[in-house]
């Protein structure tokens, strides 16, 4: 188990600003500490054509020796030309993504120190099926500066539908909940690789996923997730860099920290796209 | 699920045991193999002792050899069952809130009857081989619905509890089948069932052990 390697810090305060294509309104955006601050924090206008974010984080699945990488950007416009650059690029059908996720934390005096557990319910399918997650602390060191992302540790466990009792009868509180809607495509390319477009969207009622509305209107999360082992995370890491390169006429994708900005050409890209349906070469 | 009631003043041996198997043996049962699952009382870790009482006292997990991929979790007291993946065990220990204190095995002989399964289980602690308890769980194969099984299993229960007065033990079997609606389960047999099932026989066993104490 390669846990042994990673330690817990806190998010890196990224300090770099977020460059905005010219003719928008100056926007002061400080680049978020965990995806979960970005989405609460962020205010943007209705009017804005697009704003890109890059951040980069991976995701380390202890428990079979699997780590996933992930890789997080926010696109407001272009969603649908991403989609069909998308399906060019994978070869597969799109899924489609409904998830509830509820994050609970422990309530006082519960464990030495204070944990923090997510309840993922899909409701895509016929019967809503439920799955636990555990996100845990980030890699330090030699080996994480060397490669593109984060590393984080991840396990999953698939459950049947009373999760949420069960950790509330153990003392687990509710934190926060979000609900993420869009498509995934899942394909092989160097490494096993999950692409998923998402809007997050947060209840006004506890639990009422059907009145859920936009954090913030417009914006789309895009995660690129592949699974990996600690012997061969780097050889995920460039295969993975390289998937997203293919992605650069529409969104940069990068390690916390260093700015991107946004792409200058995304607008003309994605015209090109939605024009002849995908057959353009980019 | 039956669980042995010694008398009072006795205890459960493995004289009992072998009495019990050869039962199962008259029946003409045909020995398959073994069968195993651990069951483990968890406790709150807290840093302060003194809120105890805001935790479940009886939270317990079971993992069954029959199922490798797969843990259970149940609370009695609030009629909760989980079922898992067995990586939940892990997201447990990175959690830190909960650590395992006592762990029981059932271990089992499996019997072939014809349409019915017996398992012959002897409860022992993780660590030791000291017999804690005995108890013997019948499967009727053909039929998952509970409802649909009962009259037939109720009919097989008598002939078996027959068969061991026969042998003039000290104890008899006892029977209590949980209130599965309690627990969200429905009438289709599952392994969810068969957890509740042995949290209860244990529940029993304990309760019947501190009487006697």
């Amino acid at each position: 188990m390669a846990t042994s390697s990673l330690e817990y810090i806190p998010e890196q305060q990224k300090s770099s600003p977020t460059h905005i294509s010219s003719g928008q309104l100056p926007l002061d955006l400080h680049p978020p500490q965990t995806v979960e601050d970005d989405i609460s924090g962020t205010q943007l206008g209705p009017d804005f054509p697009y704003y890109i974010f890059s951040e980069g984080n991976f995701l380390w699945k202890g428990c079979v020796r699997q780590p996933w990488q992930l890789m997080f950007c926010y696109l407001l416009q272009h969603v649908e030309a991403l989609e069909i650059l998308l399906q060019g690029l994978c070869g597969v059908q799109r899924e489609r993504l409904r998830i509830h996720e509820i994050c609970l934390k422990s309530g006082p005096h519960l464990g030495t120190v204070a944990s923090e557990v997510r309840l993922l319910c899909d409701l895509e399918q016929s019967e809503p099926s439920w799955s636990v997650r555990h996100v845990g602390g980030a890699m330090r060191g030699a080996g994480a500066e060397q490669v593109s992302v984060l590393v984080r540790s991840m396990v999953e466990s698939k459950t049947s539908k009373n999760a949420l009792r069960l950790f509330y009868a153990l003392g687990y509180k509710f934190d926060h909940e979000l609900l993420r809607v869009g498509f995934s495509f899942n394909f092989y390319r160097g490494a096993q690789i999950t692409v998923t477009v998402a809007s997050i969207n947060k209840m006004l009622k506890l639990h009422a996923t059907d009145e859920a509305v936009p954090v913030t209107l417009g914006i789309q999360m895009v995660e690129v997730i592949a699974p990996a082992t600690s012997e061969n995370y780097t050889e995920v890491a460039t295969a993975m860099s390289s998937f997203c390169e293919y992605l650069a006429p529409l969104l940069h994708l990068s390690k916390p920290g260093v700015s991107t900005g946004v792409v200058p050409t995304a607008a003309a890209a994605a015209a090109a796209l939605m024009s002849d349906g995908g057959g353009t070469t980019l | 699920i039956l669980h042995w009631q010694p008398n009072q003043g006795t205890v459960v041996n493995s004289q009992v045991l072998n009495e019990i198997s050869q039962c199962v043996e008259t029946l003409n049962g045909v020995k398959e193999g073994r069968c195993k699952a651990s069951l483990t009382f968890y406790r709150p870790n807290l840093r302060d002792q003194s809120v105890t009482i805001d935790f479940p006292r009886d939270f317990l997990g079971i993992s069954m050899l029959e199922l490798p991929n797969k843990y259970f979790f149940i609370i009695r007291g609030q009629k909760i069952v989980l079922e898992a993946d067995s990586s939940i065990l892990l997201i447990m220990e990175k959690l830190q809130s909960y650590k395992s204190k006592v762990a029981l095995n059932f271990e089992g002989v499996l019997y072939k009857l014809g349409d019915f399964q017996i398992r012959v289980i002897k409860v022992v602690p993780n660590q030791a081989e000291s017999l804690r308890g005995i108890m013997v769980e019948i499967e009727y194969l053909p039929i998952s619905s509970i409802e649909k099984s009962k009259q037939i299993m109720e009919e097989f229960i008598d002939i078996w509890k027959e068969i061991v007065a026969k042998k003039s033990l000290a104890g008899q079997f006892m029977h209590a089948e949980p209130n599965y609606a309690e627990y969200g389960l429905g009438d289709n047999y599952t392994s969810q069932h068969t957890a509740v099932q042995y949290a209860a026989a244990l529940a029993q066993l304990i309760q019947s052990a501190q009487v006697r104490n």
